[in-house]
């Protein structure tokens, strides 16, 4: 059976495909206009990889803000319970109870029982505090490419402290602390601890247990995970493709609909 | 008083009635219709929506048949009394041959001119929306008023009702906020005295005992009525959404009780008979969803239809905005006056669970209660931005029905659409962890079976 996940964030659209319970192409593209073209071009990129063809995909789910507005998919489910289903799929055997997801303009935290079922979960206000887009306007006023923030926050020798997680705010204060002389490792170091206080407090309310596992694009950034586990006083799982686990989800969940209906015809 | 002033105490906006330009006040006027349109369509739009809920939708209808009567009565000489709380005595005002409505504002353009006035000063949309329809004159019904009763609950309401006196006498109700015994009744009861006298001033008939004792049983029959209705909710599939039912409890605001009451029992013809043909709301499987928090009014329904449409079906609330306008009937022992005004001040005081009151712990019994009559599944906890007291109680009643484990999800909102798509994607999520949480817990007990 060959299903696929498509999930139309606000950033990036993802696609994966699983075949028979494994997971076996994905796709990454920045979020263009036109959701069914950027969708569509996503999805090729994991038949590529998979060596499979379109018409080979015998049910799509979409999820993601944008899950609503592409017609690719034949139905769509919230971004939350595709990113638990995709993190029970990957996690079973490592027995994850709480799980961090940062997204372009969301960020979720769920919580589990031990059977991996979801018993609670929280996002955040609408508002971009603690979510990539945070981290991605950021690196623009500080002209750090995005993907090396990780490793530059890691060389910091005194953070620095930045007092506001409001976007809008924040930009200033970093221009400020740019022009206050301080170093760039020393302002992102500051910035990923800023981000990882909102999370943990978020975090908290929902109630944290290990083990805690990690996802979303910002999962990439090894600053902002070791920012996380710093406050948070533990350590979390990340996965090797942070950024595709809700797709994978989606996927996983288009094949139990598959199987629902040929039992029950 | 102590500008001197001789025509009343000092007003906030006194010369500012020109402020707000025609094209302001038309366009409050035309964006508040055709919101209410568009809600009411979607409301309309339904699946098998029982026949009699277009009485209901007629009486909510923006500047329609409510606000024709309404001018009429006071033609006559009538006068209107409008509500800002559901602690309020409909049965007082009509009791002394007034016409009780309430004028709490759901509507959201209004928000804007008050903004513009006040700056955004914390007020909950709620409050703003009231004053600033009051402001450009945008609500047909507020502008059919001879008085203003106006509990002071939150800080919100306490100014709204200061400020409003700008444009209609206001006769504000102290609500002794710290709910404990004997002190507090004494206190409460003074304030419905209070009202009594002010309320026969404003129409110069006293209240008689007997016209008192025939009010009382209107309203304790239209109660009956409500409560009949509400067993329909219990049902496996209610014959009736949750934003019906609170569209019809408003409207026991703005109508004349009596033909609430008929419309009530004929609806409650229609449920059964909709229940034998086996047709019913939202889709069979549902999640059983209670509505808690924050007042909402018509036509803000984006809450409740967002978990309508979602999969949710609403078949409980405890808002003061819905089931708790009807929930409680006044018990009478005696029949004297004295009596009677006892039995009516607690039944508006004490059953009361806003979070402006302290100790509240009654609302968690109350909401458990519901709970278990209703089979919620999840609570859909809403807060009005600026709605401080609803939006800190929520800690609270989420850890307690956290124990109980029964989730709830907590939303704040404005009176905007601006939130819709991530207003959805919580109650989406939150609608498919109950289906999930539902079909995991039946398999594991078919294991064990």
């Amino acid at each position: 059976m060959i299903t696929a996940g498509v999930d139309l964030g606000s950033t990036y659209v993802k696609a994966s495909i699983v075949q028979d319970g494994k997971r076996v192409g994905f796709g990454v593209s920045p979020t263009g206009h036109n959701h069914d073209q950027t969708s569509r071009k996503v999805l090729d990129q994991a038949l590529e990889m998979a060596g499979l063809k379109f018409e080979q995909i015998e049910h799509i789910i979409s999820t993601g803000y944008g899950r609503r507005v592409t017609s690719l998919a034949q139905e769509s489910i919230s971004e939350i319970s595709a990113n638990a289903r995709g993190v029970q799929w990957l996690g079973s055997e490592i027995g994850v109870r709480t799980i961090i997801d940062i997204g372009g303009q969301d960020t979720k935290v769920i919580a589990m029982d031990d059977n991996l079922q979801m018993i609670n979960f929280a996002m955040n206000d609408k508002c971009a505090a603690g979510t990539g887009r945070f981290l991605e306007v950021l690196a623009k006023v500080l002209k750090v490419p995005l993907d090396q923030m990780g490793e530059m926050s890691l060389r910091s020798e005194q953070p620095v402290d930045i007092t506001t997680t409001c976007l809008v705010f924040a930009k200033s204060e970093v221009a400020n602390l740019i022009f206050q002389g301080n170093s760039k490792e020393d302002i992102i170091a500051g910035i990923h601890r800023a981000v990882a206080r909102r999370l943990v407090a978020m975090a908290k309310k929902v109630g944290v247990e290990n083990v805690v596992f990690f996802d979303g694009g910002p999962a990439r950034n090894i600053g902002m995970v070791r920012a996380m586990e710093k406050e948070l006083g533990m350590e979390m799982y990340v996965p090797d493709m942070p950024q595709i686990v809700t797709a994978t989800g989606a996927a996983i969940l288009a094949a139990e609909k598959l199987e629902e209906r040929s039992q029950s015809s | 008083m102590s500008n001197g002033d001789t025509e009343g105490p000092p007003r906030y906006l006194k010369d500012r009635e020109e402020y707000f330009s025609d094209e302001q006040r038309e366009r409050t006027v035309s964006e508040s219709r055709k919101m209410e349109k568009r809600v009411k369509d979607d409301l309309k739009a339904q699946k098998d929506r029982p026949a009699v809920m277009k009485y209901f939708d007629d009486i909510h209808t923006y500047g329609g048949i409510r606000v024709k009567e309404l001018r009429e009565f006071r033609s006559g000489g009538g006068k209107v009394v409008g509500t800002l709380c559901v602690m309020v005595p409909f049965e007082l005002i009509n009791a002394a041959g007034a016409r009780g409505v309430g004028i709490s504002s759901g509507y959201y353009e209004p928000v804007h001119p008050a903004n513009e006035l006040l700056g955004d000063a914390g007020l909950c949309p709620m409050v703003k929306a009231t004053l600033g329809a009051k402001m450009v004159h945008s609500d047909p019904i507020a502008e059919e008023l001879d008085l203003v009763v106006s509990p002071a609950t939150c800080d919100g309401k306490l100014k709204l009702g200061e400020i409003y006196e700008d444009w209609a006498p206001v006769l504000m109700l102290n609500i002794p906020r710290v709910k404990t015994g004997d002190t507090t009744s004494k206190l409460w009861m003074g304030e419905i005295t209070y009202l009594k006298r002010k309320l026969e001033e404003l129409t110069g008939r006293r209240i008689k005992r007997k016209a008192l004792l025939k009010e009382i049983g209107k309203w304790n029959e239209a109660q009956a009525a409500w409560g009949r209705l509400l067993e329909y909710r219990r049902r496996k599939t209610p014959p009736i959404s949750g934003q019906d039912m609170l569209l019809i409890a408003q409207a026991s605001q703005k109508d004349e009780i009596t033909r609430w009451t008929k419309k009530a029992v004929e609806l409650e013809k229609e449920l059964e008979a909709m229940v034998r043909k086996g047709l019913h709301s939202g889709e069979v499987g549902a999640a059983r969803i209670m509505l808690a928090g924050s007042p909402i009014i018509y036509p803000n329904f984006k809450i409740p239809s967002l978990v309508e449409e979602s999969g949710g079906l609403i078949v409980s609330d405890e808002l003061c905005s819905g089931h708790r306008i009807m929930s409680d009937p006044v018990m009478l022992d005696e029949r004297s006056m004295s009596e009677m005004l006892m039995a009516l001040a607690e039944r508006y005081f004490f059953p009361c669970t806003c979070p402006c009151f302290s100790p509240n712990d009654d609302r968690i019994r109350r909401m458990k209660e519901s709970i278990r009559i209703f089979g919620v599944e999840g609570v859909v906890y809403h807060t009005l931005r600026g709605c401080h007291l609803n939006n800190l109680e929520a800690t609270k009643i989420e850890m307690k029905l956290r124990e109980a484990e029964i989730p709830m999800i907590k939303l704040e909102s404005e009176y905007d659409d601006g939130d819709v798509e991530q207003v959805r994607t919580r109650i989406e999520a939150f609608v498919e962890m109950i289906k999930t949480r539902r079909a995991f817990s039946g398999k594991k007990e078919g294991k064990r079976g």
